[in-house]
């Protein structure tokens, strides 16, 4: 992967400090995002990849501790005061949330949640660039520009998830961070709103990061992947690769698990067990209990990163 | 009871939620303002046979599933279940009927009391029905159950409580409370729709084998129509309050016949990067159901919508094989 | 309430060590407990009879010095903690006693029942508390349990209401439907379903309410409708004090009047302890 990187973290660590124990969320988890590339982050609850989408502009909760580096344009977002990741947001890295509904203010009409945005960046900025800049978004993400001055209420699910990729990408951010957009939609709307983001991939310059735990949106949407369970990366291959020959147990298991309509295809498959005690790990492989492959090894020594060609997995298999 | 017969006989089903409205706009209307959520369906259900009920949110599916066991009350319409009119039953003895009839929700963890163990909560139903003569019946009836979904050692999972259990260990505990009075009818409203897609299989498993051990009639409630193909032997594809095509599993997915099923088909996202469909996708979202098109209700955004779609009613046509279909244009 | 709004603000000064702001409160509550048992044992004097001079200051004989009549001030503390403790033990026992109950049920059962129950315990609600239980006082007259009782309608509201908007939320959880599709009766569902799910909200409002009741009580004793002297009771002590505060006498207002915040502030931060214990949704982040 040797393009221009727009977004690299390395071995980023997160916990989570609460009363009853500290949650290792992210352990040891390296990736990048290539300009104009769409990585796909994807995992079960509970894998850690929301708080790393979060992570990536610095939006966690007060008792989160990070250790490690998200490097963006050479600097360590991490590390950063937070009035520079401020300025940060919305501008160079946004985010598109779950629920649009609670997401977005219920009193303010989308002509000012984009002023708001706007605001925050250039102080005074004059009202007719506000509507230039957001008719254009709201095109782009498929909503009338004759609807800036509705309440958010007055929106349909899909509909106001729209409006919230259109002030994502207002301010024209190098990198987006998508956390399951389309969740809480449906499929008809789900697909809709994929479409909106194919779109962004053809015609504008950004990467997309999109957080997700429906490997068939990955599949129609990303070029890379990053499989996350239990707080680590477990594989990390582009695309194509992956789905067609996927080197972690976990992947191959969880893309079995997936429910097809081939008519033809009636076997369920599922994987025994559940995701380790994320406050309580056990020593080895965080896979170890689940897996059908497990060595004596794998509940000893958890299995560092191997570089298969071009790929990487995290499993003592390819040792 | 011979083995043709159906074990659930819905006619007509109605639901009407009132609209809230002012007094005084009260007193100048006669009639009500209502929201049909469920707007005449009818469908029966065979013993071992699940019945797949397929729609997006605001369909109205939910709310048959809940009119069907009148745990919300059905504005109109006939239910058989076991023979028994249900439609005709009051207070106790509705109460008594139920142990004949379960439903499974969609989100385990808050279908539990968290304040009571899950050995108590799927014993429960045996004490409210006077199964088994003693605690230590009951008990070793819930423990033979949680052996048989796979809550072992069942001993131990007798007193822990639903925190402390995972997603898809909770949706089993679910399961076997609606199945330990053995009951005739299930309905399953979105049981697998919360969990995580390594442990969702595991759970349809588990409701087709029981479906097959105690010769269930099955409802099962999804917006997911490939959940619905493990389970279901039909299928039925709702669109705002009604039904637009009913078929065998088979039929339905080798020959959708309905636009809407058909987009339904079409959304659904296909782990494999290779593939790269030609997507014919509806125009905008389901339309409220306070303001419901004239004549066929998917017309606002079928792709295929004409003239005639205005003023036609919604009536299921035989296509021939049992392969009923709302769309008179489509054959 | 007022020892909420007290919890509230030490639970902020604190921070996250919520931990020790019950520990402090736990350890402030058996001390007062401890007075209140042992007080006979405790007090170096009888609480009513003199035992020294009027006036005097504290010293060794006297900790806390003596009041007008030569009785000792630190014996009168002790067993003032008796009196403090009965009364609100028994006026939030009356109080929880009716209004629990009548939230469960009338919250359950809904409809037109609960705006009519709904809108009495309101109008309740909306007076001001010590002026009502003025007023039920100075009906009833002086006594322990008529004070005890007097307190106790002003609290009836605030167990009812709590229960009451917990029991609609709890009637919509998906386990009360469950409950129902079952086939279990309603009391069942009540007792079994409801009842467990807001007995822990139920507790901590309990012991915020005692804290307020010992309050009023004092408040009542202060205006002299409380009980009658000599019986030992910081309120009245408190309002008998005052009167010597220009002679510089402080000792007479600061001990009574340090015990009731003491012993108030105990209850406060040990409720609001125990309100993040028994819901843990306050304290953990995911």
């Amino acid at each position: 992967m040797s393009q221009e990187n727009s977004l690299e973290i390395k071995n980023l660590n997160i916990e989570y400090l609460t009363r009853s124990g500290t949650v290792h969320a992210v352990k040891d988890a390296s990736f990048s995002v290539a300009k104009k590339e769409t990585l796909g982050i994807v995992g079960e609850s509970g894998c850690g990849k929301s708080t790393t989408g979060h992570a990536i502009l610095k939006l966690l909760p007060s008792n989160a501790r990070t250790k490690g580096e998200i490097v963006y344009k050479g600097r360590n977002v991490l590390t950063m005061p937070e009035k520079e990741v401020r300025h940060l947001r919305g501008k160079d890295i946004s985010i598109v949330f779950q629920d649009p509904m609670t997401s977005l203010d219920p009193i303010m009409r989308v002509k000012d949640h984009f002023l708001e945005l706007m605001r925050a960046h250039k102080p005074n900025v004059k009202e007719e660039e506000v509507i230039q800049t957001a008719s254009e978004a709201l095109e782009a993400a498929g909503v009338s520009k004759k609807r800036l001055d509705n309440y958010p209420f007055e929106f349909s699910g899909g509909m106001r998830q729209r409006v919230m990729i259109a002030l994502g990408i207002a301010l024209k951010p190098n990198v987006i961070v998508a956390d399951e957009p389309t969740t809480s939609l449906d499929v008809v709307v789900q697909e809709q709103i994929m479409e909106v983001f194919r779109h962004l991939k053809k015609t504008k310059d950004m990467s997309i990061v999109l957080i997700t735990h429906d490997l068939g949106i990955v599949a129609e949407l990303a070029d890379k992947v990053v499989v996350m369970y239990a707080g680590e990366v477990m594989e990390y291959a582009d695309v194509y690769n992956l789905y067609k020959n996927p080197l972690h147990p976990y992947t191959q298991l969880l893309l079995k698990s997936v429910p097809n309509i081939k008519i033809d295809d009636m076997e369920l498959h599922h994987i025994p067990g559940s995701l380790p005690d994320l406050k309580n790990l056990p020593q080895g492989c965080r896979f170890y209990d689940r897996c059908p492959f497990a060595k004596e090894k794998c509940k000893k020594e958890e299995p560092p990163i191997f570089k298969v060609d071009k790929r990487e997995v995290r499993c003592w298999l390819y040792e | 009871m011979n083995k043709t017969e159906s074990v659930v006989v819905v006619k007509d089903l109605k639901k009407y939620f009132p609209l809230k409205i002012s007094w005084l706009e009260a007193l100048r209307k006669k009639e009500k303002p209502t929201v049909k959520a469920v707007d005449g369906i009818s469908f029966d259900i065979k013993s071992n046979e699940a019945l797949g009920l397929v729609g997006e949110s605001g369909s109205g599916k939910t709310t048959v599933g809940r009119s069907t066991i009148r745990l919300i009350e059905p504005t109109n319409g006939s239910i058989k279940i076991h023979n028994q009119d249900i439609m005709r039953l009051k207070g106790e003895n509705l109460r008594k009927a139920r142990k004949n009839f379960q439903i499974i929700f969609q989100d385990p963890m808050a279908s539990l009391n968290p304040y009571m163990s899950i050995g108590k909560s799927v014993m429960h139903p045996l004490e409210i029905h006077n199964i088994g003569s003693s605690f230590k019946e009951r008990k070793e009836m819930v423990l033979e159950l949680f052996n048989k979904v796979n809550l072992k050692p069942s001993s131990e999972f007798f007193n822990r409580f639903p925190r402390q259990l995972s997603g898809g260990q909770r949706q089993r505990v679910v399961i076997a409370r609606a199945i330990i009075t053995n009951p005739k009818f299930m309905v399953s409203d979105e049981a697998t729709a919360m969990l995580d897609v390594s442990v969702r299989s595991q759970v349809l498993k588990l409701m087709l084998q029981l479906k097959d051990e105690y010769k269930l009639a099955f409802l099962f409630i999804t917006h997911d129509l490939a959940s619905a193909k493990y389970i279901c032997e039909r299928i039925s594809v709702m669109y705002l309050g009604k039904i637009v095509e009913i078929a065998s599993t088979r039929e339905l997915f080798e020959h959708p016949l309905h636009p809407y099923t058909k987009i339904l088909m079409g959304a659904i996202p296909i782990p494999d990067p290779t593939i790269k469909r030609n997507k014919i996708m509806p125009k905008g979202e389901i339309p409220s159901p306070t303001d419901m098109p004239t004549g066929c209700r998917f017309r606002t955004r079928c792709p295929y919508a004409k003239k005639e779609c205005e003023d036609m009613d919604m009536k299921l046509i035989d296509m021939g094989n049992n392969h009923l279909s709302a769309c008179p244009f489509i054959k | 309430m007022l020892s909420e709004k007290i919890g509230k603000n030490i639970k902020q000064l604190v921070g996250d060590s919520s931990g020790i702001m019950f520990l402090v409160g736990l350890f402030l509550l058996i001390i007062f407990v401890i007075m209140a048992v042992f007080a006979p044992y405790l007090a170096p004097y009888s609480p009513i009879k003199p035992t020294g001079a009027p006036l005097l200051h504290p010293q060794a004989s006297h900790l806390m010095g003596t009041d007008n009549l030569g009785y000792d001030v630190f014996s009168r503390v002790i067993f003032g903690s008796r009196m403090a403790f009965s009364i609100a033990a028994i006026a939030t026992v009356v109080a929880a006693a009716i209004g629990i109950p009548t939230g469960l049920i009338v919250g359950y059962i809904g409809g037109k029942l609960d705006s009519v129950i709904t809108m009495i315990m309101d109008s309740v609600y909306t007076f001001p508390g010590l002026i009502l239980a003025i007023a039920i006082a100075a009906m009833l007259g002086q006594g322990l349990i008529n004070i005890s009782l007097s307190i106790a309608v002003v609290y009836i509201p605030t167990y009812y209401r709590v229960i009451r908007s917990q029991v609609v939320t709890i009637k919509s959880e998906l386990y009360v439907e469950g409950a129902r599709a079952i086939g279990a009766k309603s009391p069942t569902i009540l007792s079994k379903y409801v009842l467990p799910n807001v007995l822990p909200s139920t507790i901590v409002v309990l012991s915020m309410n005692i804290a307020d009741a010992i309050m009023t009580e004092a408040g009542l004793s202060f205006l002299g409708l409380g009980i009658a002297p000599p019986t030992p009771d910081w309120g009245y002590d408190l309002s008998k004090g005052q009167q010597f505060i220009l002679q510089n006498d402080w000792w007479l207002v600061v001990f009574p009047g340090l015990a009731i915040i003491l012993i108030v502030l105990g209850f406060s931060m040990f409720s609001e302890g125990l309100n993040e214990y028994l819901n843990p949704n306050i304290g953990e982040k995911r």
